[in-house]
């Protein structure tokens, strides 16, 4: 990630847990997602409008803000903020949430659904007694 | 002469015309303006198999635009036009939900006093229903009080831990619920292997599984001789001097246009696509478009409004697993009930398979998942621990809903697109409202924490009919109960566009049966004719 701001950003918006073995925002290849749909300038613009907040309120560049203060000044200046965060947010969680690492880390595994498939539970089938039990229900109707 | 038959669109309905026809000594052509798809191509073969339903998998023709798609302007429309061009047509990118319309929805006139009755009725189709779960692969379980008795299915899809719960939930409150009907084979049959459980059956199924025609009924029809012709598209259908058609006009991929010529053909492009295509030929009998001097092609246009419903459970319920349309559903709403407010009714189909992008995405969008220190903690609320599920509103008639063309919005061959004016009657309003409040009973019945519902959903105009109605009076229908032109008597319709009501389920099925009644019925009337 070639730009600092948008790469402390994201770090911000998605924070690694080490706990669940999530890693931060800027692991996954968003500028990927970004060139993809032409939205790359545009992200760059918007977290310089990011950091450039952050510096207004609390005289700090983007990469010394901590997480809590980050949560902080979502909640304070919400109408600033909430433009550029929906403007960037689907992008990232499409970049985050589709990579291998992650999936792995949420359980799903790091390979894809095919060829393998996915084991699910069959269900209780004795479950339909009262539903059958309680007779037709749709109009019987000749022809 | 090219064909005997020729049959444009290669989908749901054109595959099952194709195969029946192709049990005879007919010369058959099918022309399919989009290409075969790969089953090693789809994208749960690939790991970031949820992206790409944002881009050429998506069931969007505007956003997916590829060289075989026609732009739709649907901006008339609360409900954006979903489809597929394809071999297979939108059944590759379907659910594979499969439930049959009910007897009443064959006599709304006479029961309820709203829509019309159709000239055929669930008794005409029900053989057909028959050999078309055979030809397709459909399993579920007998026995459903939604339905007379339905046979030969192939073991019901799991209902998972999220099928059990909502199912627990159905109990409580009383109310009918059944495991899906799903076109999803769950025994290797034939060439077929059994479901793996994939998931993301609406990006296309990689294990063939799941029962779009490009490998249920093509393979057999192929076999049996029928010639299909991809990459290539109908722009006009040609009349001869006797009022008859000639043959078809086409364009390849390349722009190269030729007229292909046969004794009958049949239009099998869906509710948007069939009218689109009789619109733009021209006709000595009506400056209106072909077969349209009742002035009702295009019109009728149903398009099932469909409510969403979520709720989010303290236990996971691993709904992130299993085939994505198919698990359970309920009719207890089907039928029309004197005490509610509006005629006829819906069905609830219980989803699954929000993956992890999906869970982030919405949960996001509805300030659920919120950036920052929560962003793991809230996900991990969400995530699996989601049930949702579709409320599919019987859409009645009305002549103002209709498919025109656009002139200033042509596709790659230069053929006017289609443009959708739609808009949702009181009747149907008044059913979303009652839909999505039940929705959240049900939720709640079954211990939800939150639910949340919504609709009519933009994204979900899959189910395109009634824009070509079957009937027996030329002056209100399109076609007779044959499917055959009241105006063109070589010339037969055999999708979706003939219903002349849309009941409140998945339409594929009943399409499919429809279609092999109207099969059945060229057969006969091209043998009687002669060769």
């Amino acid at each position: 990630m070639p730009d600092q701001n948008l790469e402390a950003l994201i770090n911000l918006m998605i924070p690694g847990d080490s706990r669940l073995n999530l890693p931060s925002g800027s692991y996954v290849d968003l500028d990927v997602i970004l060139q993809m749909e032409n939205k790359w300038e545009t992200a760059i613009l918007l977290a310089e409008q990011f950091a450039e907040i952050v510096h207004g309120k609390l005289n700090k560049t983007l990469i010394q803000l901590t997480v809590e203060e980050f949560d902080e000044i979502c909640r304070s200046f919400r109408t600033q903020i909430d433009p550029i965060l929906k403007a960037i947010g689907p992008s990232l969680l499409k970049a985050y949430y589709t990579n291998p690492k992650v999936q792995d880390a949420l359980g799903i595994g790091k390979d894809p659904p095919f060829p393998s498939g996915r084991n699910v539970y069959t269900g209780n089938i004795e479950l339909l007694e009262p539903v059958y039990n309680r007779g037709l229900v749709y109009r019987n109707i000749h022809g | 002469m090219d064909a005997d038959v020729i049959i444009v669109g290669a989908g749901a309905a054109g595959a099952a015309v194709a195969w029946r026809l192709s049990n005879t000594k007919l010369k058959v052509l099918c022309i399919e303006q989009g290409e075969f798809q790969l089953p090693s191509d789809y994208p749960s073969t690939r790991s970031k198999w949820e992206l790409e339903k944002f881009g050429r998998f998506s069931p969007f023709p505007n956003i997916r635009m590829n060289a075989f798609d026609y732009p739709i302007n649907d901006e008339g429309s609360p409900i954006a036009i979903a489809n597929f061009n394809g071999v297979g047509g939108s059944t590759i990118l379907y659910s594979g939900h499969f439930p049959r319309m009910h007897p009443s929805d064959f006599r709304t006139k006479t029961l309820d006093g709203v829509g019309d009755d159709w000239p055929i009725n669930y008794g005409d189709l029900e053989p057909f229903f028959a050999l078309n779960d055979r030809m397709m692969g459909v399993s579920g379980l007998e026995g459903d009080p939604a339905y007379p008795l339905i046979e030969g299915l192939l073991p019901p899809v799991p209902m998972g831990k999220v099928g059990e719960k909502l199912a627990e939930g159905f109990n409580n409150l009383g109310w009918h619920w059944w495991p899906s009907y799903a076109a999803i084979v769950t025994k290797n049959t034939g060439q077929r292997n059994a479901c793996i459980n994939l998931g993301p059956c609406n990006t296309g199924c990689a294990q063939s599984a799941k029962s779009s025609v490009d490998v249920s009924y093509w393979p057999t029809a192929l076999a049996n001789g029928v010639e299909l012709r991809t990459r290539t598209r109908v722009s006009q259908l040609i009349e001869g001097a006797d009022g008859e058609i000639v043959g078809v006009e086409v364009v390849s991929q390349s722009g190269e246009v030729c007229v292909l010529r046969s004794r009958a053909v049949v239009l099998a492009c869906n509710g948007v696509g069939t009218p689109r295509i009789l619109l733009n030929s021209i006709s000595r009998k009506t400056k209106r478009g072909m077969g349209n001097s009742s002035d009702l092609v295009g019109r009728n246009l149903m398009l099932h409004p469909l409510g969403y419903v979520e709720g989010v459970f303290e236990e996971n319920l691993e709904s992130n697993l299993g085939p994505q349309g198919c698990c359970i559903a309920s009719h207890e709403f089907y039928e029309t009930d004197d005490q509610r407010d509006f005629k006829r009714g819906y069905s609830m189909q219980v989803l699954r398979g929000p993956g992890p992008l999906e869970t982030a995405l919405s949960g996001n969008l509805r300030r659920e998942i919120s950036w920052g220190s929560n962003h793991h903690s809230d996900f991990e609320k969400r995530f699996g621990r989601i049930a949702s599920m579709s409320t599919i509103l019987e859409d009645l008639p009305h002549p103002d809903n209709r498919v025109t063309l656009d002139e200033g919005l042509r596709d790659q061959s230069g053929i006017p697109a289609p443009r959708i004016s739609y808009e949702l009657k009181i009747n149907t309003k008044r059913m979303m409202s009652h839909a999505l409040n039940k929705g959240r009973e049900l939720m709640h019945a079954a211990g939800a924490r939150k639910s949340y519902a919504f609709g009519p959903v933009r994204e979900t105009g899959w189910h395109l009919m009634g824009t070509a109605r079957m009937g027996d009076d030329p002056s209100s229908s399109v076609v007779n109960k044959f499917g055959r032109s009241h105006d063109v008597p070589n010339l037969y319709i055999a999708d979706s566009s003939v219903f002349v009501t849309s009941g409140a389920v998945n339409p594929t099925s009943t399409l499919q049966a429809v279609a092999l009644w109207i099969a059945e019925g060229i057969a006969k009337d091209l043998d009687s004719r002669g060769r």
